[in-house]
C-alpha cells in the first residue's frame, strides 16, 4: 500500500516537472499567442464601444468607462507577457515580436481613451480604423499557437 | 382575482428576481467563449434550483418554520454548524460581488469611479431592509428586474443566425482554443450561478415572512415552476447576445460594460438605459436578498428573532448580522479587488458548497414529522437524489478545475 502511494506520488511529481520542462521556445511561442487572443479582446471591445458612440447608441460616460477597462485589461496583458524571460535567441524573437504587438495595442486604445475624454469625435474615428488593423495583426499572432 | 393577481405577481417578481450579478457575468462570460453550447448547463441548473425550491416552499408552507431553523433541530448543532458555515461564507461572497455590481452599474451610468459608489451602495442597501416592507422591496426591485427582458429584445435585434445558435445548443463542447478542462470548469460555475444557496433560504424565509400556509402552495409552486424558468430564458438570451455579439469577434466578457453592450450595439440609447436599469436592479435586489439572507440563516441558526414581520427592535441581533455583513462587504470591495473576478470565484465557490445546502433540505423534506402528508414522493426524491449527485460531482470537482485551468484562463 505504501509503494503504491510512493509510486503515485513519483508519477505527479514527474508529470509535474515534464510539464515544466517543455521547449522554451515554444512556451514563448504559446504564452504570445495566448497574450495575443487576449488582447483582441481589449481592442475589439473598444473598437466597438467607440464605433457605438460614433453611431449615436452610446453615451459619453459609459463609452469612456468601458474604453477605460479595456485600456487596463490590453496593459494587464502587456505586462504579463514583458515579464516573462526569453531563454534562447529565437525565444528573444518571438518575445520582441509580441511585445511589440501588445505594447501598440494598447498604445492604440489609450490613444482612443484620450481622443474619447477630449471628446474629439474625428480622432476618434480615426482610431477606430487603425485599432482594426491591430486586431486584425494580434488574430493572426494569436493563430500561430495553441 | 386576488388570488389571481398574487399568482401573476409572484411569477414577474421570480423571473426578474431570478438574474444576480452571476447570472449576468456567468452567462455572459460562457457565450462570449463557447456561444450557446453550454445552454445545457442553464436548463440543468434552472431544473435543480426548481426542485430544491419547491421542497423548501413546501417545508415552509406545512411547517410554518423556516429551512436553517429545521436543519439545526432534525441535524445536530454540529452538523447544522457544518451547512451553517458553508452556506453562509458563499452568501456572504454573493452579496460582495451583488454591493460590487451595483457600484459598477453605478458607474457605468454616471462615469464615477465605483469606489466611490459603493459606500452609498452599502447603505443604500441597508436602508431599504431597515425602512421598507419585505413585500414591497421583494416586488418592487423583481417587476424592474423584468428590464432585463431587453436581451432578448437585444438578441432578435441583432439578427442572429437561429440555426447556428441551436446547432451550438445542440453540440454541446468547447470550441476554438478552449478546452475540455474550461469548459468543464465554466460549466460548474454556471451550474453554481443558476443554482446559488441563498435563493433557497431567501425563498423559503421569505415564505415564513408572507406567513405561508397549505393553501399558499400554489403561489409557492407557480412562482418556482413558471417564474424560475422564464428567469432562465433571461439567462439563456444573455448567453445568445454575447455569443452573437463577441464569440465571432473573439471578445472574452471580463467587465460588466462589456455585458450590457449588445443592448446597446442593438437599441441604442434606449436599449442602453433600459439595460442599466436592469442591471441595477437586478443587482441591488439581490443584495437586499443577500442581505437578509446572511441574516436569516445565522439567526435561525441560533435561534434568535429574526425577519422584517417583526420591528428591528424586537430582532436586533439578526438587523446587526446584516450590518455586519454589509461593512464587511465594504471593507473587501475597499481593497480594490475586482467585483466581476469576486463574482467569478463566487459562483464556483457557491457550487462547492452546493450539496450542504441541499442535502439538508432533502432530508427534511422526507421527514413525516415535520412534511406529514406533503413529503417527497419517490419520483421526485430520484430526481433530487440524481441532482445530490451532480452537485457533490461539481463540488468535488471545483478546485482541481480551478487550479488545472488556472480560472478559466
Amino acid at each position: 500500500m505504501r509503494r503504491r502511494f510512493a509510486a503515485f506520488w513519483v508519477t505527479i511529481g514527474l508529470v509535474l516537472s515534464l510539464a515544466g520542462c517543455g521547449d522554451p521556445d515554444q512556451q514563448m511561442r504559446s504564452e504570445g499567442a495566448r497574450a495575443a487572443r487576449e488582447a483582441v479582446s481589449g481592442v475589439r471591445t473598444a473598437q466597438l464601444v467607440a464605433q457605438s458612440l460614433l453611431d449615436g447608441k452610446v453615451w459619453d460616460q459609459p463609452a469612456t468607462v468601458m474604453v477605460t477597462d479595456a485600456e487596463e485589461a490590453l496593459g494587464q496583458v502587456a505586462t504579463t507577457f514583458d515579464a516573462r524571460q526569453p531563454e534562447s535567441a529565437e525565444s528573444r524573437e518571438t518575445y520582441d515580436q509580441y511585445s511589440e504587438a501588445l505594447s501598440s495595442a494598447a498604445d492604440g486604445v489609450t490613444e482612443l481613451r484620450i481622443a474619447l475624454r477630449n471628446g474629439d469625435l474625428d480622432a476618434v474615428r480615426q482610431q477606430v480604423g487603425q485599432l482594426d488593423k491591430t486586431a486584425e495583426q494580434l488574430e493572426q499572432l494569436g493563430e500561430r499557437a495553441q | 382575482m386576488k388570488r389571481l393577481f398574487a399568482v401573476t405577481l409572484g411569477i414577474l417578481t421570480a423571473i426578474g428576481g431570478f438574474v444576480d450579478i452571476g447570472d449576468l457575468v456567468t452567462n455572459a462570460l460562457v457565450g462570449a467563449r463557447f456561444g450557446m453550447r453550454m445552454a445545457w448547463v442553464v436548463v440543468l441548473g434552472v431544473i435543480g434550483i426548481c426542485l430544491y425550491a419547491e421542497m423548501s416552499g413546501r417545508v415552509v408552507a406545512v411547517s410554518g418554520r423556516p429551512v436553517f431553523d429545521l436543519i439545526r433541530e432534525r441535524l445536530g448543532r454540529r452538523t447544522g454548524l457544518f451547512a451553517l458555515i458553508a452556506s453562509f461564507l458563499v452568501t456572504l461572497l454573493t452579496l460582495i460581488a451583488e454591493v460590487g455590481g451595483v457600484a459598477l452599474a453605478l458607474e457605468l451610468a454616471s462615469g464615477v469611479n465605483y469606489l466611490l459608489w459603493m459606500p452609498l451602495a452599502a447603505f443604500a442597501v441597508w436602508l431599504v431592509i431597515w425602512r421598507v416592507k419585505f413585500s414591497r422591496l421583494e416586488q418592487v426591485f423583481g417587476l424592474l428586474g423584468l428590464l432585463l427582458v431587453v436581451f432578448a429584445v437585444a438578441l432578435w435585434k441583432l439578427g442572429p443566425d437561429w440555426d447556428s445558435l441551436m446547432q451550438q445548443a445542440t453540440n454541446p463542447g468547447p470550441t476554438g482554443h478552449e478546452t475540455w478542462a474550461t469548459y468543464a470548469y465554466y460549466g460548474i460555475a454556471l451550474f453554481g450561478a443558476a443554482m446559488t444557496p441563498y435563493e433557497v433560504f431567501f425563498f423559503s424565509s421569505g415564505g415564513v415572512e408572507e406567513k405561508w400556509e397549505r393553501q399558499d402552495l400554489i403561489t409557492a409552486r407557480s412562482n418556482v415552476f413558471v417564474g424560475f424558468p422564464l428567469g432562465g430564458l433571461l439567462s439563456l438570451a444573455i448567453a445568445g447576445c454575447a455569443a452573437v455579439l463577441y464569440l465571432p469577434a473573439g471578445i472574452q466578457v471580463e467587465t460588466l460594460g462589456q455585458v450590457i453592450l449588445p443592448a446597446a450595439v442593438a437599441l441604442g440609447k434606449l436599449g442602453l438605459a433600459i439595460v442599466l436599469l436592469g442591471v441595477f436592479a437586478a443587482t441591488f435586489g439581490a443584495a437586499l436578498e443577500t442581505s437578509l439572507s446572511c441574516g436569516y440563516t445565522i439567526a435561525q441558526y441560533f435561534g434568535w428573532q429574526w425577519g422584517k414581520f417583526v420591528r428591528p427592535r424586537q430582532a436586533s441581533r439578526f438587523h446587526v448580522v446584516i450590518i455586519i455583513c454589509l461593512i464587511l462587504s465594504i471593507l473587501v470591495l475597499m481593497t480594490a479587488v475586482d467585483p466581476v473576478k469576486v463574482t467569478e470565484y463566487s459562483v464556483v465557490f457557491a457550487a462547492m458548497a452546493l450539496p450542504l445546502t441541499y442535502l439538508p433540505i432533502l432530508i427534511i423534506a422526507n421527514d413525516p414529522d415535520y412534511m406529514d402528508d406533503q413529503k417527497n414522493g419517490r419520483v421526485l426524491n430520484f430526481f433530487a437524489l440524481v441532482y445530490l449527485g451532480l452537485l457533490l460531482l461539481a463540488s468535488i470537482a471545483a478546485i482541481p478545475l480551478m487550479i488545472l485551468t488556472r480560472a478559466g484562463r
